[in-house]
């Protein structure tokens, strides 16, 4: 392997550690949430178009039973008006047969309406389906997000707890204790290697002197005095 | 339009997950009494002392009504629909119009109404972005409280009624946007 392979290898692997390291699984979890949230609302929004169109061909409908109707009484009260000789028959009989045309105009757009209302209702249960689905897996994520994040902190606190009481954290209170006995143990120790050379660096004369101080001298005096005193008794 | 709004999306003011009442606006259908209605338009009344509520005329495709949502401690709900003033009773118009005050009591569908409430306030077409229109309303319940009658006064001749009952939240599901 050239030594440019090797190169590029560790640049490679370097990169990839440092990407791993800024791959935050919560963070990623949360915009994979918001994402299907959009994927769910676009859902929503069509579903609500589809609706929404069934309920315009369902009063398209509505209103056209209602004009067949009323076109079929026109042409009734037409024909009823020329057998009381209001109109003539032949007159009569052309405006009710253009009245009764529009009627069948308007039964037509009914029976469309009514395979609209059909089509869309068929569209309507499918992407209902998708959009249950949609909301279903969105809340189950939500929910193992929470449950991720309570265990997220659960294992950081432990791990902190265990790093104090392990002693490898250096900056934890334990650390602190354990150091702070470490510089006191110290301290006694070189308390007591002070005391030590000061012994042993004591020369003759120092004896002497300490012999012969001011207190010992007391002393022997009064040593002397109270070997006088009894000899008189005596 | 800033630089940096170019990049921003436009997020909804609803959570997609949890559509609410309060969330509706025109062009949103819901389910209600077992039938899907869109929302057609949108209209505002604003009672005094900074209290607002809104109204929404509602479609099935057979039929219009009208959806009003009071939020105060709680949402209140009702769901009225459009009736002549003379279905109240042959009286109840003659007095508005003499008298200019709404009667204490008025029977609709065999149903006694007591007076409640007056409320002057004033009303705003959202859709069409009209002004605001001054008007008074008086609000009649029945015994039990779940059936309203409503009464307003736009001009001094000119009356409007509705009739509807008061429903509950839970009674609007499958709230979509638009």
């Amino acid at each position: 392997m050239g030594i440019f392979s090797r190169l590029f290898n560790v640049g490679k692997s370097e990169a990839h550690a440092a990407i791993d390291k800024l791959e935050d699984p919560i963070k990623m979890t949360e915009q994979g949430i918001r994402d299907l949230k959009n994927d769910l609302d676009k859902s929503l929004q069509a579903l609500a178009e589809v609706k929404a169109m069934a309920i315009r061909s369902k009063r398209e409908l509505n209103e056209q039973k209602s004009v067949a109707k009323n076109y079929e009484q026109k042409a009734m009260l037409l024909l009823q008006k020329a057998e009381k000789g209001e109109i003539e028959m032949s007159e009569a009989e052309r405006l009710a047969t253009e009245a009764l045309a529009k009627k069948e105009d308007a039964i037509s757009t009914v029976a469309r309406s009514q395979e609209e209302v059909v089509k869309f209702d068929g569209n309507i249960s499918q992407l209902d389906s998708n959009v249950k689905k949609l909301k279903s897996t969105i809340t189950r994520y939500e929910n193992e997000l929470k449950t991720l994040k309570a265990r997220a902190r659960v294992s950081q606190a432990t791990q902190k707890i265990n790093k104090q009481l392990s002693g490898i954290d250096s900056s934890g209170t334990v650390g602190m204790l354990e150091k702070m006995k470490d510089k006191v143990a110290q301290q006694e120790a070189m308390a007591e290697a002070y005391g030590d050379i000061a012994f042993e660096n004591r020369s003759l004369d120092d004896e002497i002197d300490s012999t012969l101080n001011e207190t010992n001298v007391k002393a022997s005096n009064s040593l002397e005095e109270l070997k006088a005193k009894m000899k008189n008794k005596e | 339009m800033g630089f940096t709004d170019f990049f921003k999306r436009k997020q909804p003011k609803y959570d997609s997950t949890n559509i609410r009442v309060t969330d509706l606006d025109v062009g949103f259908v819901f389910e209600y009494d077992l039938s899907s209605w869109e929302v057609q338009a949108s209209y505002e009344y604003d009672w005094g002392d900074n209290y607002f509520s809104k109204e929404y005329k509602i479609n099935n495709g057979s039929k219009t009504l009208f959806l009003s949502i009071e939020e105060d401690d709680e949402i209140s709900l009702s769901v009225c629909d459009k009736i002549k003033v003379r279905e109240l009773g042959d009286n109840v118009l003659t007095d508005l119009m003499n008298l200019q005050k709404p009667p204490k009591t008025l029977i609709y569908k065999d149903k006694k109404y007591l007076l409640d409430q007056e409320s002057p306030g004033y009303f705003n077409d959202k859709t069409r972005g009209e002004d605001w229109v001054e008007f008074i309303s008086w609000d009649f319940v029945d015994e039990s409280g779940e059936f309203i009658v409503t009464i307003e006064q736009w001009e001094e001749k000119e009356f409007e009624a509705s009739a509807g009952k008061a429903i509950k939240e839970f009674e609007i599901s499958n709230i979509l946007p638009k």
